[in-house]
């Protein structure tokens, strides 16, 4: 409108922009209404034409959108886990999430991508079992180990965690950077938090604790993948389904 | 009807923004503004629904019909029409009657407990 008054103008793209919080499909039906409806309000505090009344406006609608995009992004999502039909055998599921996260990493062919997560399954077994012993030996870990089993630990979960729960939060960026991002971000984020937990165990000082902590975290992990893997196969199970991609 | 075999008791208790914004639309259709100004209005402006709450709850209402979109426009002339127009359906109609029926009863147990006989009522 080329008479609003430029405050209003203004606030209603700041307004815009961040409608970009709530899920794709509640801005598209909704976000035209939800603009003129904060356009009316605007308007209604340049009448009043107190300070006092933008920074309640801005204060109310910045609450507004926290709470609700929220809620809107949580209701998608369960949304998204009630349609996922449960019908496939576990182990195919289980199979098929595998090769997608494979498939999508490598954007090969499929026996690529089984093949690829084969060795990083048998990786993980094997480093797994390696810091079990250790533990178990009650011999300290080098610190080295410490820190490449931290930051590899949390790569798979990462990837499909991100797919599942954090992709709708990156609205601006297309697809595959969103999720490439993600997955960097997520990585890179959850490998540095647990290997700085790990590091600042003191290592002469608490010997026995240090080798516990492995033993925990490399207990604890199988947990993480487990459940990060449920997740994945409702993802992989609603593609299947739906034929659409999350 | 839409929803004839729905019981309008299984709704029941109505959050305050959904009893609200059905309270407003129970004597005329109105779009989002308007909603959001009678609502403000008839708390006293005890109750400020922003757009994203106002939507959802919308949203929500739509889903379970117990509100409408309406095609027609009470004053085409004065009115901006991208203005989507919502009304109530017949089961929001009986949804709405029941929770007042709901509050009365609450109200008659108030009143019998001594509570809205307090001089600071």
């Amino acid at each position: 409108m080329a008479d609003e008054n430029p405050f209003v103008r203004r606030a209603v793209r700041i307004y815009e922009f961040l409608l970009w919080l709530y899920p794709r499909p509640h801005r598209e039906e909704y976000g035209p209404q939800m603009v003129q409806l904060f356009r009316d309000q605007c308007r209604d505090a340049c009448l009043h034409g107190k300070r006092g009344a933008w920074f309640a406006l801005w204060g109310g609608t910045l609450v507004d959108v926290a709470c609700s995009a929220f809620r809107e992004q949580l209701t998608e999502q369960t949304n998204h886990m009630k349609n996922t039909p449960s019908e496939k055998p576990t182990s195919k599921a289980i199979q098929d999430e595998f090769a997608r996260t494979c498939e999508v990493m490598s954007e090969r062919d499929r026996q690529v991508a089984h093949l690829f997560f084969a060795v990083v399954a048998l990786l993980y077994v094997l480093l797994g079992v390696g810091f079990l012993l250790n533990a178990l030996q009650a011999e300290p870990m080098p610190l080295r180990q410490k820190w490449l089993g931290a930051g590899a630990s949390f790569l798979i979960p990462a990837i499909c965690w991100s797919w599942r729960h954090l992709s709708a939060f990156l609205p601006v960026l297309p697809a595959r950077r969103k999720r490439l991002a993600l997955v960097v971000l997520s990585t890179v984020g959850g490998g540095l938090c647990t290997a700085a937990l790990v590091h600042f165990i003191p290592t002469g000082v608490m010997e026995p604790r240090g080798a516990h902590a492995g033993t925990l975290l490399w207990t604890f992990l199988p947990l993480v993948i487990g459940i990060t893997f449920i997740f994945g196969l409702e993802d992989a199970a609603y593609r299947k389904h739906t034929g659409a991609s999350l | 009807m839409r929803h004839p075999a729905v019981d309008p008791e299984s709704f029941l208790p109505l959050t305050p923004a959904v009893f609200h914004i059905l309270l407003a639309l129970a004597d005329n259709e109105r779009h989002g503004y308007a909603i959001m100004e009678q609502v403000a209005q008839t708390t006293d402006g005890q109750i400020k629904m922003g757009p994203g709450t106002l939507y959802g709850t919308i949203k929500r209402l739509l889903g379970t019909g117990l509100i409408e979109e309406s095609d027609e426009r009470p004053d085409p002339e004065m009115d901006d029409e991208r203005r989507q127009y919502y009304r109530l359906t017949p089961l929001g109609q009986r949804v709405m009657e029941a929770e007042v029926r709901r509050y009365a009863k609450l109200v008659k147990l108030a009143r019998a407990a001594g509570l809205l006989d307090c001089p600071s009522n």
